[in-house]
């Protein structure tokens, strides 16, 4: 007889090896009936296209016309450009995040996409001539999920946000839409 | 329609997978079948393993499936499908046990199996017995196992499917273990 550690690979090879239950006949039928054709949002579209890659194929006969039109086409806008950039020259949009009166917080961050959801890097001032909380950030151009971390535990989605969506695990996350132009925001 | 791996040659499999999401957020019902027939045995096993009835099981897998595929147009296709799907099954399993009283096994942080005699030298090495052992653990530490394992999850993954961070999931898989050695006795011994 050998003593052995029975180590961990070992358990995680036997969990490998667990026989699994065969789905009842006909389920992936059962799912496709119950289903109802689902026409996409305009919204829906619009984020289907913007997540979607594109595939760009060039030749050698056309890498050159491409280059001349695409030499000309950043030469034209580049005048454009410099009218939509902020005043500091990055591109990115002031925006004035507000959590509303009536909330009773010691702290609070605004946590998003655009700041990988961490609340050591936007925490939010109290200002008093408002009554609510603040935060003024300058953000790139374009879609943006967020909350706001009420005393580092309690997660709150913007009241005033028209835009949130499900976050897939049971709560929503306000949606901040920015255009390049300063003028766009939901 | 053919939505399997013949579909397009070039793509990778989850490339191909992400190509039939966005079908299906664009609105082609019939994509999502490929997606039901891929995971629909983890999910009706995920069910299987806390309610033992296999109508009811067979019952919330259906309700995963569909709550998913109302929820689509939201999901991000560049991401993982899987943990999203196993989050949403996950949470109305929990839901499913709140409501029948059944009581929810959750965190065991002591990591003990005292009270329960190690298993015998013969059914050590059998899948049966692994998966009645995984069926009486806490169902926070059962489901990171199997993800990782079972479902060969990364810890990323799995953190998003049971709605933790990849500290949490490392934590729970590593506990886990832990669990099973204490059942299991500790050491193998082979004659």
């Amino acid at each position: 007889m050998t003593n052995e550690r029975f180590d961990d690979e070992m358990l995680a090879s036997m969990i490998r090896e667990m026989p699994r239950a065969d789905v009842p006949e006909g389920f992936a039928d059962r799912v496709m009936s119950s289903l109802e054709p689902r026409r996409p949002s305009l919204w829906e579209r619009l984020l289907l296209w913007m997540r979607r890659p594109i595939t760009i194929r060039i030749t050698p006969v056309r890498v050159i016309p491409a280059m001349a039109v695409a030499a000309l086409l950043m030469v034209m806008a580049l005048p454009m450009q410099q009218m939509a950039v902020a005043p500091d020259g990055s591109g990115a949009v002031p925006v004035r995040f507000v959590l509303g009166k009536n909330v009773d917080a010691r702290q609070v961050a605004v946590i998003g996409s655009f700041n990988n959801w961490s609340p050591d890097e936007a925490a939010m001032r109290y200002d008093k001539s408002l009554g609510a909380w603040v935060a003024d950030l300058e953000l790139p151009p374009g879609t943006h999920e967020y909350v706001f971390l009420v005393d580092g535990e309690r997660v709150v989605a913007d009241p005033v946000a028209p835009l949130s969506r499900d976050d897939g695990f049971g709560n929503r996350n306000s949606v901040l839409y920015l255009t390049g132009d300063h003028e766009q925001s939901l | 329609m053919n939505r399997g791996p013949g579909r397009s040659e070039r793509l990778s499999e989850s490339e191909a997978e992400k190509e039939i999401i966005r079908d299906v957020q664009a609105g082609d019902t019939e994509a999502f079948r490929f997606l039901v027939e891929r995971y629909q045995g983890p999910i009706y096993n995920l069910m299987l393993r806390s309610v033992t009835e296999r109508e009811t099981a067979a019952d919330l897998a259906q309700e995963t499936f569909t709550k998913a595929y109302a929820a689509i147009g939201r999901f991000n296709a560049s991401k993982r499908f899987f943990p999203w799907l196993y989050a949403i099954g996950i949470n109305l399993l929990r839901d499913h046990m709140r409501k029948s009283g059944r009581e929810y096994t959750g965190m065991d942080p002591d990591c003990l199996g005292e009270g329960v005699p190690p298993v015998d030298m013969q059914t050590r090495l059998d899948g049966q017995r692994m998966a009645q052992e995984i069926e009486r653990l806490p169902e926070a530490y059962r489901e990171a196992l199997v993800l990782r394992f079972r479902e060969d999850c990364s810890m990323k993954d799995i953190a998003e499917a049971l709605s933790i961070s990849v500290s949490g999931a490392k934590m729970r898989v590593s506990r886990g273990l832990c669990m099973l050695r204490k059942r299991f006795g500790g050491e193998k011994h082979d004659q």
